[in-house]
């Protein structure tokens, strides 16, 4: 049931087109390809990636997002030139996340649509198409789920690992896009499909199903473990049903399994081999409103969590609550950061994180989950405090005791934080994170749910700026030590992309204004910009062959700044999508490296 | 137990043969069809190359079904979301007659009936017309006919814990009753 573009027949459509008149008089056919070969991944290597390569969603899979490349560097990224570009096969929100392994670039976009390119060249070596399912045009909401994948793909041995849209595992070889197996999950005709790429560590693939505030995926939202030799399922956790935990079944105040949405894990895990351990985050619970969900003043666990598993078995080794018994669709499933601090023995092992769309940045102990400290980075109104354990009190004014009680709520359903990810440089030990100013309205309903379809029932209004803010788009420098904030980017169109730091002492980002920027990871000042083509999105990266190091930047349609358009009128997002892959490096005669 | 759909659009169609009685007001007529027409003009120079020229979604989403107008509740909140933050390209920069007839054309194309006078730009009319009940009636409607898809789903789609079940509404005078979730009075 699936199609690929293989060499052969791209062989075969160059020999077609030499065949028109228009080419009759080139010369003899080119040679075929020597077939590729492919040095596998290896356990070892995912864990500790070679410099010069990038084989993780964030690199390595504490979620950093950081390289020790350091060619382009303060005083070089001046003379950054293109290499190559190159347009994304499916339109879509732009949040592709390229992977770099043996010279060869896997990229993932929408419509679970994996290419091989050779990264220096921008060739394309094999494409695969993943054949999904025809879905009732009325199951609106499950239809885009398809059209906004995110960082889809793990490297393993000699396959590629996607997670497909109609919740399946499929591993591909990466020399040619073959697939070598693939299983079914998941239901996807409750709703169930993944849009989030899965964590490959020992020989297991950890993931994450999404699509659980879809009304038939009930009672169940999953992380499972899988042989990512063969496939077969290990184990799975359920984020909102775990009868092994009296706390978790109280939390929801009666609410039965079969009444239950929500908890969707939807950003990809991180794992400390020390301790074995996977850290996940879970997001908002479904109905949003908790005069509709049942469920009182519960807690609901374990949405809005961070999940700390043992990667072998699945069993929870702590929890923390990041926003209990959420009103507001303020979701809290992104970016874990696993960050050392300090030296030797003395070092604390910390989790980093602005875990929701709430914006507060949280620092925990990792092996305990004991609450570090917290703090506000962008203007919110719904938790009034945080105590010394780590309590979260909320801020009861804006919790809706009536159906048709309209509050005015920050941040906003699109954020604050959203799934651009943020990240860390062990050079500053200084978390990077991109934020917004917003504010919006909610409005608890009451629906009837429908297949295919989200269990909100909850209407937003538009995305506004906080009161006397002008400012909504925002970067923040977090001191991993304390929370403290180190420097502070301002500007008026939000970012749109996630970050990548660099031992070149640069962060690299972009905003809805389509400009892609160098920032001074010890500064903030912009040292250099340049604009694309449409919105900067996905997950900027970089690598490194033959001695000079690329930087690859994925631009497209983002959702994030058609929802946030009304802040920045004077820079007009534009009508074209424009999904494209742009990449970079420093111009020939700039370099010692080469002539 | 979940109201099952029938019952619903029963209520729905109801409802909308006792338009002048208490709070249920009928969502249809509440626009001309050369309104929508006007609407369906601009809509697809404005709208139709992100939400798809049949109202299918593309990379915005779908303007059309049930979960899109349960979601909005009334006309008014279309107009309200839409009024500022669309088109990206010229968010709140359409004027407002160019909106409202493009809320026409949506209205129009998610089964509503034209009727013998314009939508006016006027937050009470908006707020007034009821889109859970439309959504209803149309789900009622859709069942018999969706036999295109392959097999439609036999299991009953499961309903919040609080369906069916009376909850504290707040109605247009800002009073709170409550009223028993899934009738057509849950949304005023």
């Amino acid at each position: 049931m699936t199609l690929r573009l293989t060499t052969k027949l791209l062989a075969f459509t160059a020999l077609s087109a030499m065949a028109l008149p228009a080419f009759a008089q080139d010369a003899a056919a080119p040679a075929a390809p020597a077939p590729r070969t492919y040095k596998p991944v290896t356990n070892e290597m995912i864990l500790n990636p070679p410099p010069e390569e990038w084989i993780s969603w964030r690199r390595t899979v504490d979620n950093q997002g950081y390289s020790p490349l350091d060619l382009i560097n303060k005083d070089t990224v001046k003379n950054l030139e293109l290499a190559w570009a190159w347009p994304m096969a499916a339109d879509g929100q732009q949040e592709a996340a390229p992977l770099v392994h043996d010279g060869m670039m896997f990229l993932s976009t929408n419509q679970n649509i994996i290419q091989a390119l050779d990264a220096k060249t921008g060739d394309l070596i094999w494409e695969y198409r993943h054949v999904l399912p025809e879905i009732p045009a009325s199951w609106g909401y499950q239809l885009n789920q398809a059209r906004r994948q995110k960082n889809s793909i793990a490297l393993y041995d000699d396959k590629v690992i996607v997670a497909t849209a109609d919740a399946k595992l499929v591993a591909l070889e990466a020399a040619t896009g073959k697939v070598a197996w693939e299983t079914q999950v998941y239901d996807t005709m409750k709703g169930y499909s993944y849009t989030v790429g899965p964590l490959v560590v020992n020989d297991k693939i950890i993931s994450a199903i999404s699509g659980c505030s879809i009304a038939g995926t009930a009672g169940g939202c999953f992380i499972a473990a899988h042989d990512a030799k063969t496939g077969k399922e290990i184990w799975r956790f359920n984020t909102i049903d775990d009868p092994k935990n009296p706390e978790q079944e109280a939390s929801w105040n009666g609410v039965p399994p079969e009444n239950r949405w929500g908890g969707t894990p939807w950003t990809t895990g991180s794992y400390d081999p020390r301790t074995n351990t996977t850290f996940w985050g879970v997001g908002m619970p479904g109905p949003y409103s908790q005069l509709i969900r049942g469920s009182g003043e519960g807690p609901v666990l374990y949405t809005n969590n961070t999940l700390a598993l043992d990667a072998d078995t699945g069993e929870r080794k702590w929890n923390f609550s990041h926003l209990p018994a959420d009103n507001w669709d303020l979701d809290s499933p992104f970016e874990r950061i696993l960050v050392d601090e300090g030296q030797g023995d003395a070092a604390k092992h910390l989790l980093v994180t602005v875990p929701g769309k709430d914006g507060i940045a949280f620092g925990l102990d990792r092996d305990t989950g004991k609450y570090l400290w917290s703090r506000d980075t962008v203007y919110q109104n719904v938790v009034k405090s945080i105590d010394a354990e780590g309590k979260v009190t909320l801020n009861s004014d804006l919790v809706p005791t009536a159906v048709n009680q309209e509050v005015f709520v920050c941040t906003s359903v699109s954020g604050g934080k959203l799934w651009m990810t943020g990240a860390y440089s062990p050079k500053t030990q200084t978390y990077y994170v991109p934020l917004a100013e917003a504010c919006n309205t909610v409005t608890p309903t009451v629906t009837e749910f429908t297949a295919g379809n989200a269990v909100g029932a909850t209407k937003f209004g538009p995305r506004v700026l906080p009161p006397n803010i002008t400012n909504g788009g925002v970067v923040e420098a977090i001191n991993v030590a304390d929370g403290a904030r180190k420097w502070r980017l301002e500007q008026r169109p939000t970012f749109s992309s996630s970050l990548l730091a660099t031992a070149g002492g640069l962060v690299f980002g972009g905003d809805a204004g389509r400009f892609l920027m160098a920032i001074d990871d010890e500064t903030g000042q912009v040292v250099w910009k340049t604009r694309l083509n449409a919105p900067i999105g996905g997950y900027p990266m970089t690598y490194e062959i033959d001695g000079e190091q690329y930087l690859a930047v994925p631009t497209g349609f983002s959702a994030q700044a058609s929802s946030s358009a009304s802040m920045f009128p004077e820079i007009p997002v534009p009508s074209g999508s424009g999904n494209s892959l742009f990449v970079f490096k420093l111009r020939n005669d700039t370099q010692t490296a080469s002539k | 137990m979940p109201f099952p759909n029938k019952l619903i659009a029963g209520l729905a169609a109801l409802g909308a043969g006792l338009a002048l009685h208490g709070s249920a007001v009928a969502a249809d007529g509440h626009f001309t069809a050369e309104q929508a027409a006007r609407g369906q003009t601009q809509y697809n120079s404005n709208c139709g190359s992100c939400h798809g020229m049949q109202l299918e979604g593309g990379v915005g989403p779908t303007l059309k079904g049930t979960d899109f107008l349960g979601n909005w509740g009334t006309a008014g909140g279309i107009y309200d979301y839409f009024s500022v933050a669309m088109p990206p390209t010229a968010p709140g920069k359409l004027g407002e007659a160019v909106y409202t007839d493009i809320l026409a054309y949506i209205l129009s194309a998610n089964g509503l009936a034209a009727g013998s006078e314009e939508l006016p730009a006027d937050p009470a009319v908006m707020n007034a017309i009821n889109l859970t009940e439309a959504a209803a009636a149309n789900a009622g409607n859709a069942a018999p006919t969706a036999t295109t898809a392959e097999a439609a789903p036999a299991a009953p789609v499961p309903q919040a814990f609080t369906f069916g079940k009376a909850l504290p509404t707040k109605q247009p005078d800002g009073t709170v009753k409550d009223v028993t979730s899934g009738s057509a009075a849950a949304n005023p």
